[in-house]
């Protein structure tokens, strides 16, 4: 078993979203003291870095967001996390911070040994969930070891050099300050007291004495650690229906501020269906509110789709658009229905599928904005009445219906039709033989004889005497 | 002046530049879809409609056959698989005429919009399916607008038809090509307002296809 373990040394905080520019800290209560626990890279840069109390941040800087800790919305980004995992690996597992911690990072692992043949080496393995990482914004550190304990220490150490075989693992660690262990602070406070400073010098001691002093579990970590003894995790399962949700620490009025949170949230919910090996055709996204059921956002696609940008585009279209009656507390996706993604031809027909691909993604955009009705497709109908005659389908809806065979009009027709036809005042001066046109007496019965007549200013229009009412109309222009 | 003993790495220098030139040369050939009306090709550069650019339809009147001129155009692109796009137009194409004519009406689309055209206009001129995208804006586009929109034709190399009224002529427009549209008792009678790359003023009767 290979393991690589994505520490993420800043989650309090960024399982909360607030947006980057402002600086932000997330706090919690211990002992009537609020303490900070995490803060993102504008507030460091504020000079807030390794302020621990707030009382001290606050007279640093005033206007800091101060967020409380939420357990729950680090869960939900945990579990999301570990769906966007999944596609890497089968065995995802993760860890969140306990109430007291000292450490508020959490965890997520992913078994590679298995999947390394699949993906071309451990190597080129890391550098693809990497650059996936990358686009969630995610701070975060990795380690590799045959260990899951090994692989988070070397994590939350930032060495990058992958272990791959457990008898190298130990030599690796050995010179690791002890403090980096995930270890109570007590019993780290006290080893050091004795003398023991690296982890070397921790394993060195006899097991039964250590056992002894510090209790059993400082001892099943070391040996779980070493690969000593075995370390059952419970496995993350995908579920079938994805439901997805993160909850901000605070209140968001503008749409444009909810971007950022719902890229991050479409990349997941991308490689969650890529770990099951489908696409989506069809999304929902919910705007939480303080109270009542949510503003809701469905996003549909013109083809079975999991490229997150695609999906982004789509919703920044209707998101945009939507006025928000009410602050935002939380975003959710929701997506039940997964069909097999499109597979594409690659090298024979690829420039023909990249132009198809674009198409849609253009009529996907216009439709997202205008509606689906806006884009239409144009059919001959099978009538002889000329306002039957055509049939007319959103482009969206549609789903490969084939056009009716029908026969083309032997007479000429106009390009031009209105939408209606116009009623002539006077009759028109008419200089040749009309087209005689009945048909619909099972429904709208019509008899007309149809002409072509200049109108006016050279306009030429397609009119017909109405024998039914006896008035002239224009329907069409030849143009 | 380059003397005769230019050192290697200058003359590559030179060498790219001149190549860089020729290039140039080969770009400033404006690509073109042709027409379909051979006097109407003989007066445009390139021999045909601009690809990669505007042009301006202007018109006071509708059914002047200001469809027909882009018959041919539409027929060829959508025989050759790709896509035409009517954006906002005024009157319903007629799919029955159409196909008389030729087009194939599955790579016809028709955006139906009031507020939005420019923008429709501009997602599918920036699109490479498209070939010909005939557009009537609305309310008088401004400049800016008619500038993205010349840019989203460079995009996507694509042909956009800007249908105005025959008053924006006195405006300046960033379209390559500027026609006005009159009828005549032949047909249609074209003014070539403005031609980039070509000579403007002269008159192109096209009679009338139907």
């Amino acid at each position: 078993m290979l393991w690589l373990c994505i520490h993420l040394p800043h989650w309090p905080l960024e399982a909360l979203a607030p947006p980057d520019a402002a600086p932000a800290a997330v706090i919690v209560t211990e002992q009537h003291q609020r303490r900070i626990v995490a803060c993102n890279t504008a507030a460091e840069q504020a000079g807030l870095k390794g302020v621990e109390r707030l009382t001290t941040a606050l007279a640093l800087y005033p206007r800091l967001r101060v967020l409380e800790r939420s357990a729950a919305a680090e869960r939900q980004a945990l579990k999301r996390l570990a769906a966007w995992g999944y596609q890497w690996s089968s065995r995802v597992t993760w860890s969140q911070a306990q109430p007291h911690a000292v450490d508020y990072a959490a965890a997520l692992w992913l078994e590679i040994g298995a999947s390394r043949a699949l993906f071309n080496g451990y190597r080129a393995l890391l550098k693809q969930i990497e650059g996936s990482l990358q686009h969630l914004g995610y701070r975060y550190r990795l380690g590799v070891a045959p260990t899951l304990e090994g692989a988070a220490l070397l994590a939350r150490a930032n060495r990058r050099t992958a272990i791959v075989r457990l008898d190298r693992l130990l030599d690796a660690i050995r010179e690791l300050p002890i403090a980096q262990l995930a270890i109570a602070p007590p019993i780290a406070h006290a080893l050091r007291r004795s003398g023991v400073e690296t982890v070397g010098a921790l394993f060195d001691l006899p097991a039964a004495s250590l056992a002894r002093r510090f209790g059993p579990e400082l001892v099943l970590y070391l040996d779980r650690l070493a690969g000593r003894a075995s370390d059952p995790r419970r496995l993350y399962r995908p579920p079938n229906v994805y439901a997805a949700r993160c909850d901000f620490g605070f209140a968001v009025r503008s749409a444009e501020a909810l971007l950022f949170p719902l890229q991050r949230m479409l990349h997941e919910f991308c490689g969650y269906l890529r770990a099951l090996d489908v696409a989506a055709q069809h999304c929902a996204i919910v705007l939480e509110h303080e109270r009542g059921a949510g503003s809701r956002i469905e996003l549909g696609m013109g083809a079975p789709n999991r490229d997150a940008q695609r999906m982004l585009a789509l919703a920044k279209e209707k998101l945009l658009r939507v006025t928000l009656t009410a602050e935002v507390r939380g975003l959710r996706i929701e997506a039940g229905e997964f069909t097999p993604p499109a597979v594409r031809q690659s090298d024979l027909f690829s420039r023909d599928a990249d132009v198809a691909d674009e198409l849609q993604q253009a009529i996907e955009k216009i439709a997202a904005r205008l509606g689906g009705d806006a884009v239409r497709a144009v059919q001959p109908g099978a009538d002889h009445r000329p306002e039957q005659a055509w049939l007319s389908g959103s482009v969206v809806a549609q789903s490969g219906c084939a056009a009716p065979d029908t026969p083309p009009p032997a007479a000429p027709r106009p390009l031009w039709l209105l939408r209606a036809p116009r009623r002539l005042r006077a009759a028109p001066a008419i200089a040749a033989l009309p087209e005689r046109i009945e048909s619909g007496w099972w429904s709208a019965p019509v008899t007309r004889d149809y002409y072509t007549v200049r109108i006016a200013s050279g306009e030429a229009g397609w009119i017909f005497y109405d024998r039914g009412d006896g008035c002239w109309y224009v329907q069409g222009y030849w143009a | 002046m380059p003397s005769p003993h230019v050192a290697a790495s200058d003359r590559t220098a030179l060498r790219e530049q001149l190549a860089q030139l020729c290039r140039h040369n080969l770009d400033a050939a404006p690509a073109a879809l042709p027409s379909g009306w051979a006097e109407l090709d003989a007066q445009l550069p390139g021999g045909g409609w601009p690809v990669g650019a505007l042009t301006e339809c202007l018109l006071d009147a509708h059914g002047i056959g200001e469809l027909s001129l882009w018959l041919p155009a539409l027929r060829a692109v959508t025989q050759n698989r790709r896509y035409a796009a009517f954006i906002a137009p005024p009157f319903i194409p007629y799919a029955p005429a159409l196909r008389q004519h030729g087009v194939s009406l599955e790579r016809v689309l028709i955006v139906e919009t009031e507020t939005d055209a420019l923008w429709a206009a501009e997602q599918t001129l920036r699109c490479a399916a498209f070939g010909v995208v005939l557009i009537w804006p609305g309310a008088c586009p401004t400049d800016k607008q008619l500038r993205r929109l010349q840019l989203a034709a460079e995009t996507g190399r694509t042909v956009g038809a800007v249908y105005r009224p025959l008053s924006a002529a006195r405006s300046p427009s960033p379209a390559a090509l500027r026609l006005k549209l009159q009828a005549d008792a032949h047909g249609l009678s074209i003014v070539v307002h403005k031609c980039r790359g070509g000579r403007s003023g002269m008159t192109v009767r096209c009679a009338h296809a139907a």
